[in-house]
């Protein structure tokens, strides 16, 4: 069920919310969890019942796993061998679902053998759920774990807003949110904190990311069927992808947190203006936050982060940025678009050693190395954009030439109205540099957990100064009034379906 | 602005929503563009409802009864019918073409009419293009969102007819029909269309333009298919048993659209559907009964003049790029099946006897038209020499290639 369909949001939503509102009212706490799993669990069953199955043996196994590690001595034999079976069986239950055709595909191209394709059906969220249940098992291991009961576990493993795609959350910051004492009655701060997370994110996906996506897709489908887009409709095709990426997962984002905060629970921030950075590490502070703390923390470190040495160092940030981007989709348009990435850190923090050997602090630049930064990091991301969207890779190198003026420089276009689609896309330059965000338009309301991994927490800036306290969200009329109308003109929007991108993965 | 409490805050969006909601709502159930709250619904914007090209409002229009004559066929009927033809100047003829739909879609409408029209139509035309025989999901698009689904989603499709902004445009686009006074036409209540171009429309640059669209699809899923072909004996027995009079045409395409097919590789494939066809009727005894019309070929209309790129505007006389015919080819197309208009028909009536010999005319047309337009003739070959290699083998159902 997607979240923006009718079906969820004038029945499904509504329906959940008002029996959480009544078994609140009433005390009946630890029924209003049950609740969330039940209403979780028919979330996604809907529409294929048969991926319950799926996402129930992993719930049971992993729970098992994380139980009897949980009651082992941390750092034991046992507990490692315990912990690699878990680890091994979340990533095989993975691989076959994901990467087996993958896999297939590339033994068939490389040794001209005739493996039949296994078709195998993509179960929604699977990338999610299991990363978020392989963190488990690796902590039980650890003994961070213990304590935790079944519901709990389910919960935290299928609560709807963020099952299908992220926040990946983490079990500490989600855990002591099902078991803290409530209070017995409903906070309506919450409700009116997420139905208007809610309908930000609404009105993002229907009313701006599909509009963009009418401009991307001919472009990127022209160059998928043969045709070469001229120099000014492939940049302007990239750039209204950019636009459409953008919108699409900050609505997705926002509506995850606004979901979840109806329910009085709070996610962690994960897309936090990323266009705004002003370097490609700040970027990645930024976008899919939850994935970047995932892969770093459970992968970067564990293979030595940059604790043995420089080479070292790029060789692990190479290899993170490489199944970073396999994790998206099973194809070498994403292991390119990883390898970018991690093309573009290692250059980046070569950049910064330099720097700092001749005693430059990259922290602190002034205005004109912020925009030459923001500006390389934003056209850096719009290259490796093609890569992540294009249907294959001949399709990619094609867009990319044009790019750079290996077809010519026509600025003519049979796909796109190019003047209106470049206009827009420059329209939304200020939008997405310059206006708050969600979360900083909500900030005293503390829309989101606070993003407290590692070393990169995210301190919100406050509203600029520019635009003083206008944006500033409060629960007045007119708020009331603005928000309505987003929130009937999306509905009226969602004439046809329009998965959030996020969800293939 | 003074801050609310939270929860009135809540209570006043939510009225706000739900009020702006109800109103949308109301009106359009009571405009309804395409039909689909009849008990509800204004009876004094009947003619001023247009039956718009959507699958929604195709399957409104076959629930409602009493049609005698039933088109039915891909877009090549929808807009390339004409809606003035003499046979259809009756407010009881229904075009219920859809774009690209499937075979099996197509059985499915047949069985819609059938089932809501009280009694079974008098005439069926089918237009036949062998794309719909190619294997693959048996309905597409947003087939099954329609009432042509009986499992059809409710929810989802009645909140869009009654809270969708495509049901607010098409709804005040009835009120405008009746501020200005533009009732519509009987035929085009029924379900015909027009096709209109922009200013700057050039028939070359768009005939590039589907042939192009049209190349990797061809090259890679066009298949003829024995469980299609079931489906069409499927149709005639059913039609049969009803007493339907079912006429069967191969719609017409332009001769580039014919070389498109060979430079895909599915020449002889196509060759081969007219037999299946063929074939088909002599298995069920019904040559000469069910007339099989062939409009495609590489002689007359179908080779019409490509004009050059800078010219603009529909100055095509047959044609309106590679695949789709105008209603005046689709008019000599009808007085060939119905016997009528004199010498202004187009078509060759296929039997098991005259298959061969017509595949061979064709041939022979073929290197004729080949020899008057040596570059034209080479345009599809360069489109599909374009593309990007193809990952996957054609699926070729062996049954459809006869020897």
């Amino acid at each position: 069920m997607l979240f923006n369909s009718y079906h969820f949001i004038l029945v499904f939503l509504p329906v959940a919310l008002a029996v959480f509102v009544v078994l609140r009212s009433r005390g009946k706490i630890s029924w209003t969890f049950n609740w969330l799993v039940v209403v979780s669990v028919f979330f996604y069953g809907w529409g294929n019942w048969s991926n319950l199955w799926m996402i129930g043996e992993s719930m049971v196994v992993n729970y098992l796993i994380g139980t009897q590690l949980g009651r082992m001595e941390p750092g034991s034999r046992n507990s490692r061998w315990l912990m690699r079976l878990g680890v091994t069986a979340n990533l095989m239950f993975l691989g076959y679902y994901k990467y087996a055709d993958f896999f297939v595909n590339n033994v068939r191209a490389v040794f001209g053998c005739h493996w039949p394709e296994l078709n195998v059906i993509l179960p929604i969220g699977i990338s999610f759920y299991t990363f978020q249940a392989l963190t488990y098992v690796v902590d039980s291991a650890n003994g961070q774990t213990r304590g935790y009961n079944f519901r709990d576990f389910c919960l935290f493993i299928t609560f709807f807003p963020h099952l299908i795609a992220g926040p990946i959350v983490h079990h500490g910051e989600m855990m002591p949110q099902f078991r803290r004492e409530h209070r017995q009655w409903v906070d309506w701060a919450d409700v009116a904190v997420g139905i208007t997370m809610f309908v930000f994110g609404l009105a993002k996906k229907v009313l701006i990311a599909d509009q963009f996506a009418r401009w991307a897709t001919p472009v990127f489908n022209a160059a998928q069927t043969g045709a070469t887009p001229g120099f000014g409709a492939a940049w302007v095709g990239v750039m209204a992808y950019a636009m459409q990426v953008y919108f699409d997962f900050s609505a997705y984002s926002d509506m995850a947190l606004g979901l979840a905060r109806l329910f009085g629970i709070k996610l962690p921030i994960n897309f936090n203006s990323p266009y705004k950075a002003r370097n490609i590490a700040g970027f990645w502070r930024r976008w899919h936050m939850t994935l970047s703390r995932l892969l770093r923390e459970y992968l970067y470190i564990p293979l030595g982060g940059n604790r043995h040495g420089t080479a070292r160092r790029y060789v692990n940030l190479m290899a993170t940025m490489l199944i970073g981007g396999l994790w998206h989709g099973a194809g070498w348009t994403y292991v390119i678009w990883g390898g970018l990435h991690g093309v573009y850190l290692s250059t980046y923090h070569a950049w910064s050693a330099w720097r700092a050997r001749r005693g430059r602090a990259s922290d602190d630049p002034r205005l004109a190395g912020l925009w030459t930064g923001r500006l390389i990091t934003f056209v850096a991301v719009l290259v490796s954009y093609v890569f992540f969207r294009a249907a294959s890779e001949a399709a990619a190198f094609k867009l990319v030439g044009s790019m750079f003026g290996l077809n010519g420089f026509s600025f003519a276009s049979t796909d796109i109205p190019l003047a209106t689609a470049a206009w827009a896309s420059a329209a939304m330059l200020p939008v997405v540099w310059f206006l708050p965000n969600t979360h900083e338009m909500l900030a005293c309301y503390q829309p989101a957990l606070e993003y407290t991994a590692g070393t990169d927490k995210v301190g919100l800036a406050p509203t600029p100064a520019w635009l003083g306290r206008r944006l500033e969200w409060h629960p007045t009329v007119g708020w009331a009034l603005v928000l309505a109308a987003l929130m009937v003109a999306s509905i009226l929007g969602l004439s046809r379906v329009s998965e959030f991108i996020y969800w293939q993965f | 602005m003074t801050p609310l409490n939270h929860f009135r805050f809540f209570r006043i969006w939510l009225a706000v929503v739900a009020g702006c909601l109800a109103v949308v709502a109301v009106f359009n159930m009571l405009v309804d563009p395409i039909g689909a709250f009849p008990k509800f619904h204004l009876r004094s914007l009947e003619r001023y409802r247009p039956r718009v090209d959507t699958r929604q409002g195709k399957a409104e229009l076959a629930h409602q009864s009493g049609w005698e004559i039933v088109t039915l066929g891909s877009s090549h009927v929808l807009g390339g019918l004409p809606a003035d033809y003499p046979l259809f100047r009756s407010n009881r003829t229904v075009n219920l073409a859809l774009t690209a739909p499937t075979l099996v879609e197509l059985a499915a409408v047949l069985r819609t009419v059938r089932a809501n029209n009280g009694k079974p139509p008098r005439l069926v035309i089918l237009g036949l293009d062998y794309y719909m025989f190619s294997e693959g999901p048996d309905y597409i698009l947003d087939f099954m969102e329609t009432r042509f689904n009986p499992k059809f989603d409710r929810v989802d499709y009645y909140a869009k007819r009654l809270i969708g902004h495509l049901a607010v445009k098409e709804s005040i686009k009835v009120i405008e029909n009746r501020i200005a006074g533009r009732g519509l036409s009987l035929q085009d209540l029924s379900g015909f269309i027009k096709y209109r171009a922009a200013e700057d429309f050039s028939h070359r640059s768009y005939f590039e333009q589907i042939m192009r669209r049209a190349a990797p699809d061809y090259r890679s899923q066009l298949s003829g298919s024995a469980s299609r072909l079931e489906v069409l004996r499927k149709i005639i027995r059913d039609c049969r048993e009803q007493r339907i009079d079912l006429r069967l045409i191969i719609m017409p395409v332009h001769a580039l659209e014919l070389e498109l097919l060979h430079a895909c590789g599915k020449g002889e494939s196509f060759e081969n559907f007219k037999r299946s066809l063929v074939q088909l009727l002599a298995e069920e005894g019904l040559e000469g009964k069910v007339p099989l019309l062939d409009a495609t070929g590489y002689a007359g209309p179908s080779a019409e003049e490509v004009p050059p790129a800078d010219v603009h505007g529909l100055t095509m006389k047959y044609f309106v790029e590679s695949t789709h015919a105008t209603p005046v080819l689709g008019a000599m197309v009808l007085n060939r099946l119905f016997g009528t208009g004199g010498t202004n028909q187009f078509g060759v009536f296929l039997t098991s006897a005259n298959i061969e010999g017509h595949l061979q005319q064709e041939h022979l047309d073929r290197a004729a038209y080949v020899r008057a337009h040596p570059v034209d003739s080479q345009w599809p070959q360069r489109i599909v020499e374009s593309l990007p290699p193809m990952k996957t083998a054609a699926i070729t159902d062996p049954a459809m290639n006869h020897p």
